[in-house]
């Protein structure tokens, strides 16, 4: 039997879907039959997570001849079960684009020349070295990314901590999710979420905190909508600042006012007391009060400090506290109607409905960030809706490996692998592992990213690598840090695999090998742990991160710290980093069930995933007895329950910059746009960035769809077209622009405040004018 | 000469006509599920022109409650070797 290479492709195509149905649908059947005979096929599937979102959906990677040929979601992957969203399934285009950085480069005379690698690899250790020389080790810094490999961050933490000796280590994920780890943090004493994506299967509420899931989360977004398909009492509420394609698809759709669900967050608190729907047994046993410090600032001025001082509080103060928050008095600050609130306290509080609140930048880039983080954690715990099948608090995370690379590995200043540097005993365990002297880990955190841009400007730092991020996209107030980088004694180094607008700030280029190219693995939201192995060659001299890190490791002298062979570096940095968290609370998958698995949620224990935490029937790290849960984070195993208030955001609407500017992503593009631009649907689908505005707005300045738009903030201004009535709609007195455009830096006009307890910068709300250009 | 899978949730009402009308169309073909209310559409287009021009009829088409994307084959034609070659089964 011969069958033509395109019936081939069908028969795949629809095998797919089959498989993809029958795991949304058990029991489904289709009139098809799956062709017996296949043989002689030249594709070989291999498994891979996704390069794009947290989701973290499995892909079948199909490679014919060395070259990435046909993706499809992978049927066996419990986050997405065959499903993909548009970039998941364009996503080897973007290894394939016409402008990938083949070489490495070096600015020579003003000019960006080609070199061999080795040249530039020799070239960044000598600079490192001198730049200690001359200023000393804290003059040195890297910045990496919720994209690098958890192998490439732990490569990166280990020459910068263990060998180098600088904490100066942050990455891009201080900028999308560093409030969710101190939310987690400060309320039950250990990162990252409870649940996991099988909640969406017990559910039959949910609510969505200023996340348009339905484009940000699309994967999940459907796994909601077919909850609720095969559920009807199912409702989705969407509670956000502007109507998005997730406001239409939910049961209800209520707006508030930028910043103001601090307000709201406790407004359903009180309310849950009022119509006593409190879980006071859960309350009493699992929960203690607290309350931190007030009026805490934004991190405008360079070398901002800030230290929370938590003060045992109680369920007396507590409920006195939560008196500023009636509904109506709340109704009034953030424009939700009394009704809309105690429309969404009741459903919390129905002892009947199984409910899970999902979040992303919405809540994290906030200047308030780890309060409201705070205060939804509040809302689960005072009904006991936690750590159980279909109930949790969950933040989704922006980017692939966000939790597994940024905040498992700890690639932030104040991290290391397991613990804090500050931690005498974390110090320990690290240089005990690394076998690097116990002295030569600073115990003081040093730069957060805004900082360390800032330092960069003042000229405490003198050199910056990095990686798999494209900050002069995205960093807040970004004239200044791009200025910054092009100060006088400052030399900056890139891994990239196309150019961008941060190559082109950069001293040396590295031509990165990109996501199957390499062996590589990710972390998502959930807590799972993905593998993959190297399935193309990379073009020309493209070297993974990691293998980059160890090159100049090594020029540096630290050879006997990063002993491996090229060909298993991947398999011994990950036994070397279990070490880390060989305890039943963290521990992780040995190397051979990750290569063998779609993907295993930690903590993994006796070759079990933990799929919702703290809960004693489930959890095998839980010890105390006679509860539902442990807070085990915490020394008496209780979640702090804390008051945090309603404050404004250090900049608003005013008489000159009368709207609120809000940023983000749209569906069809992955952050800074530097990979699905050049994937040529997606680039089609949305050529160019927009400003959204509402259509009463445009009819008071004159303004149609399409025409040109100026926007002006204090710190600069941008000329961008203008969108109406396209697929989101902000309210009045606000506008919305995507930041995957680089000829559209919104950035330039963003302002760099910040949550003062993570340092996570807010784009989600600064003053702008506009007017028609 | 892009080649996608859909799954795709027709609206109750429309379920006759829309099968009726998406087994008409020279570009697709359905095979709808036997005992539920979802239907396979696979797209077999010559280049991603006439892809997006089909996608966007499905996905803008009043009968679907949902579509959802499944597999796709994405071998660019200019790029590959003669690609209609014959695979021995
Ligand atoms: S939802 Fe996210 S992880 Fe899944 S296919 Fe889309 S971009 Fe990739």
């Amino acid at each position: 039997m011969t069958l033509s290479r395109r019936e081939f492709l069908k028969n795949l195509a629809i095998g797919s879907a089959v498989t993809a149905a029958s795991q949304l649908i058990p029991g489904v059947s289709f009139a098809w039959e799956k062709p017996t005979s296949q043989h002689g096929s030249d594709i070989t599937w291999k498994k891979a997570p996704c390069r794009f979102c947290g989701t973290g959906c499995g892909l079948l990677i199909g490679v014919s001849e060395g070259r990435a040929v046909a993706v499809k979601g992978d049927p066996q992957s419990a986050v997405n079960k065959g499903l993909l969203c548009v970039k998941g399934y364009h996503s080897i285009q973007a290894l394939y684009g016409e402008d990938r950085l083949k070489k490495a480069m070096i600015r020579k005379n003003g000019q960006m020349v080609e070199v061999p690698i080795k040249e530039a690899l020799d070239l960044i250790a000598q600079k490192i070295k001198e730049t200690i020389q001359n200023h000393g080790k804290d003059a040195v810094s890297m910045y990496g990314s919720g994209q690098w490999t958890i192998p490439d961050g732990y490569a990166a933490s280990k020459l910068m901590k263990g060998c180098i000796g600088t904490n100066n280590l942050e990455a891009n994920a201080r900028l999308c999710m560093a409030s969710a780890v101190t939310g987690f943090m400060t309320t039950f004493g250990l990162d990252e979420p409870m649940g996991c994506y099988e909640d969406m299967d017990h559910a039959d509420t949910f609510f969505l905190w200023g996340n348009n899931m339905s484009e940000m989360h699309p994967v999940l977004f459907s796994r909601i909508l077919e909850r609720k398909r095969t559920h009807p009492r199912t409702l989705i509420i969407d509670f956000a600042t502007r109507s998005t394609r997730t406001s239409v698809a939910a049961d209800r759709s209520i707006l508030f006012r930028p910043q103001s669900d601090l307000a709201v967050a406790n407004a359903i608190c009180y309310e849950l007391f009022r119509t006593q729907r409190i879980d006071l047994s859960f309350l009493q046993k699992h929960c203690s009060f607290r309350k931190g410090k007030t009026q805490i600032g934004y991190g405008l001025q360079d070398k901002f400090a800030f230290q929370d001082t938590p003060e045992i509080t109680n369920l007396d103060e507590y409920k006195k506290f939560l008196e500023d928050y009636t509904p109506e008095k709340v109704e009034k600050i953030s424009g939700v109607s009394v009704e809309d609130i105690r429309y969404m306290a009741s459903l919390y509080g129905d002892p009947t409905r199984n409910v899970v609140s999902y979040w992303c930048m919405g809540m994290n880039q906030h200047t308030r960030g780890t309060w409201i983080n705070n205060l939804v954690y509040n809302i689960h715990l005072l009904v006991g809706k936690i750590s159980r099948p279909g109930n949790g608090p969950f933040s989704l995370t922006g980017q692939p490996s966000a939790c597994g690379t940024v905040r498992e590995v700890g690639t932030l200043t104040h991290k290391l692998p397991k613990g804090v540097v500050m931690d005498p005993k974390a110090r320990k365990v690290a240089s005990d592992i690394w076998k690097v002297p116990y002295n030569r880990i600073p115990a003081k955190p040093t730069y957060d990213t805004v900082e360390m841009f800032r330092a960069l400007d003042r000229g405490d730092i003198r050199f910056m690598w990095i990686q798999t991020t494209n900050p002069m996209v995205t960093m807040p107030n970004l004239r200044r840090y791009r200025d910054a980088t092009k100060k006088e004694g400052r030399f900056i180094v890139v891994s990239e695999i196309y150019p961008t607008p941060t190559t082109a700030i950069a001293d040396v280029i590295l031509p990165s090998a990109m996501w199957i190219e390499r062996e590589g693995m990710f972390g998502n939201s959930e807590r799972r742990t993905q593998h993959w192995e190297k399935m193309v060659n990379p073009p020309g001299d493209a070297m993974s991160d990691t293998w980059q890190i160890i090159e100049v490791a090594r020029r540096m002298g630290f050879t006997k710290e990063f002993p491996w062979g090229e060909d298993k570096h991947i398999e011994h940095i990950w036994n070397e980093y279990i070490r880390f968290h060989d305890n039943p609370a963290h521990r992780m998958a040995d190397y051979e069930t990750l290569k063998r698995e779609p993907g295993v949620i930690w903590p993994y224990v006796n070759g079990k995933s933990t799929q919702w935490r703290y809960n004693t029937q489930l959890d095998p790290a839980t010890k105390r007895r006679g509860g539902t849960v442990d807070f085990y984070g915490k020394p008496e195993g209780k979640a702090w329950i804390w008051l945090r208030p309603y404050e404004a955001a250090p900049e608003e609407p005013s008489k000159d910059f009368p709207f609120w500017l809000n940023t983000g992503r749209v569906l069809e593009h992955w952050h800074t746009g530097s990979m699905t631009r050049r994937i040529p649907t997606l680039h089609q689908a949305v050529p160019a960035s927009y400003v959204e505005l509402h259509p009463l707005d445009a009819k008071h300045l004159n303004i149609r769809h399409g025409d040109k738009v100026k926007l002006t903030s204090p710190r600069g201004s941008i000329i961008m077209n203008a969108s109406l009535n396209q697929r989101a709609c902000p309210p009045v007195g606000q506008v919305f622009v995507p930041f995957f455009d680089e000829n559209y830096l919104i950035n330039e006009l963003t302002l760099d405040a910040y949550c003062p307890i993570s340092r996570q910068p807010d784009y989600k709300k600064c003053a702008v004018r506009v007017e028609r250009a | 000469m892009p080649v996608i899978s859909y799954l795709a949730y027709p609206e109750k009402q429309h379920r006759a006509d829309l099968l009726a009308e998406l087994s008409a169309h020279p570009y697709c073909e359905v095979i709808p599920a036997e005992n539920a209310d979802v239907f396979i559409v696979v797209t077999d287009t010559p280049d991603r022109k006439t892809d997006e021009t089909v996608r966007n009829y499905l996905e803008q088409h009043h009968g679907l409650l949902c579509l959802a994307m499944i597999h796709g084959q994405v071998e660019d034609p200019q790029e590959q070797e003669p690609n209609d070659d014959t695979l021995s089964t």
